[in-house]
C-alpha cells in the first residue's frame, strides 16, 4: 500500500496519525514505539546496574577461578579449597578452619544485630505508627533519619569515647562504685556499633507496616480476650512481618559483610569476615583468594536468607506474607 | 446472670474537646438499645467507653454490681462488632471466629465444635478454612458477628455494623440481627446514624447531640412525641413552627404567623413566650376530618404537589406559613391541583410542643 493511500485511508477514518515520511512524523512515531518507551525508562537503570554491579560481579567470579591473572594463568578451584581445608575436616580439626569460623562468627554477629535491631525497632515503630499524634509523626521519623546526615565513619568513631575503658559508660560505672565492662575492641563493641548504625534500616520499613496496620484489629483482639503480649503475637507481629523481613534482610546482608565498624570497635576478638577479604585485596595482594572469599560470602548470605524466607513464609500459615518471590 | 448495664454521668474529654458530657442511662439485660445521632455526637465514644477502649474522664460504667470503668477490655464481659468488621486478614474464618476461645485457652477440639456451631447460627456452615478476602461484605459482617458472640458476652456492642452494606442486604441484616438478639437474649448496644435502622430494630433509642442525651424512649415515643427541636428534625420529616404562646381560658394556642396552633395549656411557659411545635406531615389530612379527639382545622392554598410514588407531598400556604402534608396516593386523579383552595386538619394530640 502506498503512503498516499495510507493518508487517504486515515482521512476517511478521521484518525489523527503522524504524517509519514517527514522527519517530524518519523520522530513522533519513534516516540510512540514501545521499544523507545522501554529503553528510555529502563535504559538508565540497566546501564547503571551493568557498569556498577554486573561487571564487578563478573570480574569477581572470574578472579576467583584463576590461579593468578585471569586468562593468562590456569583455572583452579584451589582458592575455594583454601576456605575449607579438607584435611582439617577429615581429621576433625575444626579449630583449624579459621576462615569458616570467621564466616560463622560474622553470620552469628549478623543474626544478633538483626534481632537486636528488630527488638529495638518494634516498640519505636509501634508507638510511631499507632499512637504518635499525626503532626509529630514526621518530626519523629526525621529524628530517625537525621543521623544519616553525618558520616558513618564519624558516627562510629564517636562510640570510642563512649565505650572505652575510661569512657563515658565505664566512667559512670566507676563513679557509682561498680566494676567496669569490656565494651570496646571486642565483639560487644562491634555489635553495639552495628546495631546503632542499622536500627534506622529496620525502623523505616517497620514503620511503614505499622502505619498501615488498622488499629481496630488490635482493639478487636484485646476485646476478644487477648492480653497485650497476645495481641502482639497474634495480630501485630504477623501483620508487620513483611516490614520486619524487609528491614531484617537488609540489616543481615549489610552486617554479615560489615567492615568499618568491626575494624574500629571490634579489635581482634571482634574481627569479622569482610576484614579478611580486605586483607587479601589490600595487604596480601591475593586478589584471587579475596575474590573467592567474597563469592563464598555472597552465596552463603543469599542461601541463609533463602532458607529464612522459606521458613518465614510457612510460619503459622501466614499466607502471602513477605519474600513471595524467593 | 441478669446484669443491667449502667452508665453514671459519664464524661469524656479529648484534650480541649468534650466528646461526651454527663451521659447516664441503663440497659436491662436482653434489651436492644440504640445510640442514635449525627456524626460527632459522641455515640461511638460512649460505646468505646463501655467496651473499655476509652476511659471516662468522669463518671463510671457498671455491669450489674461490678464497676468496670477501669477494667481492661479483655477482662470485660462485652464484645464489640466494629464498623469495618476488623477481621484478622491473616487468619482463616475458623481462626477468626475461634480467636476469643483460643485466648481463653479453650481446648482445640471444643473450639472447633463451637466455631462450627457458631457458623451454623449465622447460616454460613463449613467455611472455617476460607480466607477473609474470599468473603463478600455481607459474609464478613456475619463472621464478625460470630467472632464477637462466641465468647458469650453479656453485652454486645455494635458500631454501625451495617454501614458498609448495600441497602437490600442492610434491610435483611436488620431483621436477622433483631431475631438473633431476641433468640440469644443478649443485651445489644447499637450505634448508628441511620434513624430508620434505629426505629426498625430497637427496644429503646437514645438520641445524642453534641455529647449529651436529647431524648430517650421507645421508637414510637421518639417518633410520635419528640420533645426537642433536634429530635423532631433528626427523626423523619416534620413541620416545625415557631410562634408565641398565648393562654386562652381552658386551653392555649401557639401563634405561628398565619396559623394558630391550639395546644393543651402548658405550665412550663408563660403568656407571650416563644415556643415551637412540630406536626408530622402524615398526621395532617386534606379536608375536614371526623376523629374522636380534638380536631384542628385550617384553610389554605395548595402551592405544590410532589408525587413520590406511594405518597405525595402537598405544600400548603396558610397566610404566609407553609405546611407540608403527606398523602397516600390511592388514585392519582384525586391529588389536589396547585393554586386550589383547601382545608387541612389534624388531631390536636399529634401536635408536639418542643421544649428544647
Amino acid at each position: 500500500m502506498s503512503s498516499q493511500d495510507d493518508v487517504a485511508a486515515d482521512a476517511v477514518r478521521q484518525r489523527p496519525t503522524h504524517e509519514k515520511g517527514t522527519f517530524r512524523g518519523r520522530l513522533l512515531e519513534l516516540a510512540d514505539s514501545e521499544v523507545f518507551k522501554g529503553s528510555i525508562t529502563l535504559g538508565p537503570v540497566l546501564v547503571l546496574l551493568t557498569v556498577f554491579y554486573a561487571i564487578p560481579v563478573v570480574l569477581l567470579l572470574t578472579y576467583s577461578v584463576f590461579i593468578e591473572d585471569p586468562f593468562s594463568s590456569g583455572l583452579t578451584f584451589d582458592h575455594f579449597g583454601r576456605f575449607i581445608d579438607m584435611s582439617a575436616v577429615t581429621s576433625f580439626q575444626f579449630g583449624e578452619l579459621s576462615y569458616v569460623r570467621l564466616l560463622g562468627r560474622s553470620l552469628g554477629i549478623a543474626v544478633i544485630v538483626t534481632v537486636l535491631s528488630l527488638v529495638i525497632s518494634y516498640p519505636i515503630t509501634y508507638y510511631l505508627g499507632q499512637y504518635a499524634p499525626e503532626r509529630w509523626k514526621i518530626v519523629l521519623v526525621m529524628l530517625v533519619i537525621i543521623p544519616f546526615w553525618t558520616s558513618y565513619l564519624i558516627r562510629t568513631y564517636a562510640w570510642i569515647p563512649i565505650l572505652s575503658t575510661n569512657g563515658f559508660i565505664n566512667g559512670t560505672l566507676t563513679a557509682l562504685g561498680l566494676p567496669t565492662l569490656p565494651l570496646l575492641n571486642n565483639m560487644v563493641g562491634s555489635i553495639i556499633g552495628l546495631v546503632y548504625v542499622f536500627v534506622p534500616f529496620t525502623v523505616l520499613p517497620l514503620y511503614a507496616s505499622m502505619e498501615g496496620l488498622d488499629p481496630s484489629l488490635i482493639e478487636a483482639s484485646r476485646d476478644l480476650g487477648a492480653s497485650r503480649w497476645e495481641a502482639f503475637r497474634e495480630v501485630v507481629f504477623p501483620l508487620t512481618l513483611p516490614g520486619a523481613l524487609a528491614g531484617g534482610v537488609f540489616v543481615f546482608i549489610k552486617t554479615a559483610a560489615a567492615y568499618v565498624t568491626p575494624s574500629l570497635l571490634g579489635g581482634t576478638s571482634g574481627r569479622m569476615y569482610a576484614q579478611v577479604i580486605e586483607t587479601q585485596f589490600g595487604s596480601a595482594f591475593n586478589w584471587n583468594f579475596g575474590a573467592a572469599l567474597s563469592v563464598i560470602l555472597v552465596v552463603v548470605v543469599l542461601g541463609t536468607i533463602w532458607i529464612a524466607m522459606r521458613w518465614g513464609i510457612n510460619v503459622k500459615g501466614s499466607r502471602g506474607l513477605g519474600g513471595g518471590g524467593l | 446472670m441478669a446484669s443491667t448495664l449502667h452508665l453514671d454521668s459519664v464524661t469524656k474529654d479529648f484534650g480541649d474537646v468534650r466528646a461526651v458530657e454527663g451521659v447516664s442511662f441503663d440497659v436491662e439485660q436482653g434489651k436492644f438499645l440504640t445510640l442514635l445521632g449525627p456524626s460527632g455526637c459522641g455515640k461511638t465514644t460512649t460505646l468505646r467507653m463501655i467496651a473499655g477502649f476509652e476511659t471516662p474522664t468522669e463518671g463510671c460504667v457498671r455491669l450489674g454490681d461490678t464497676d468496670i470503668t477501669a477494667q481492661e477490655p479483655y477482662r470485660r464481659p462485652t464484645s464489640m462488632v466494629f464498623q469495618n468488621y476488623a477481621l484478622f486478614p491473616h487468619k482463616t474464618v475458623g481462626e477468626n471466629v475461634g480467636f476469643g476461645l483460643k485466648m481463653r485457652d479453650v481446648p482445640r477440639d471444643e473450639r472447633s465444635d463451637r466455631v462450627a456451631g457458631m457458623l451454623e447460627l449465622i447460616e454460613l456452615p463449613g467455611i472455617e478454612d476460607r480466607g477473609i478476602d474470599e468473603l463478600s461484605g455481607g459474609q464478613q459482617q456475619r463472621v464478625a458477628l460470630a467472632r464477637a458472640l462466641i465468647t458469650e458476652p453479656e453485652v454486645l456492642l455494635l458500631d454501625e455494623p451495617l454501614g458498609a452494606l448495600d441497602l437490600k442486604l442492610r434491610k435483611n441484616m436488620q431483621v436477622e440481627l433483631k431475631n438473633l438478639q431476641e433468640e440469644l437474649g443478649i443485651t445489644f448496644v447499637y450505634v448508628t446514624h441511620d434513624q430508620e435502622e434505629a426505629l426498625t430494630m430497637s427496644d429503646e433509642i437514645i438520641i445524642l447531640n453534641d455529647g449529651e442525651i436529647e431524648q430517650r424512649g421507645t421508637p414510637t415515643e421518639i417518633y410520635e412525641s419528640p420533645r426537642t427541636r433536634f429530635v423532631a428534625e433528626f427523626i423523619g420529616d416534620t413541620n416545625l413552627l415557631d410562634g408565641t404562646y398565648v393562654e386562652n381560658g381552658s386551653g392555649a394556642t401557639v401563634e405561628c404567623g398565619g396559623v394558630d396552633v391550639p395546644i393543651d395549656s402548658f405550665s412550663a411557659v408563660t403568656d407571650g413566650q416563644s415556643l415551637s411545635v412540630s406536626i408530622r406531615p402524615e398526621k395532617i389530612e386534606l379536608g375536614g376530618r371526623t376523629g374522636n379527639g380534638t380536631t384542628v382545622t385550617v384553610g389554605g392554598e395548595v402551592k405544590d404537589v410532589i408525587y413520590q410514588g406511594n405518597v405525595a407531598k402537598v405544600h400548603v400556604d396558610i397566610d404566609g406559613t407553609e405546611l407540608v402534608l403527606e398523602q397516600q396516593v390511592i388514585d392519582t386523579v384525586n391529588l389536589p391541583t396547585p393554586g386550589s383552595e383547601c382545608t387541612l386538619s389534624w388531631d390536636q394530640e399529634n401536635t408536639n410542643v418542643l421544649t428544647g
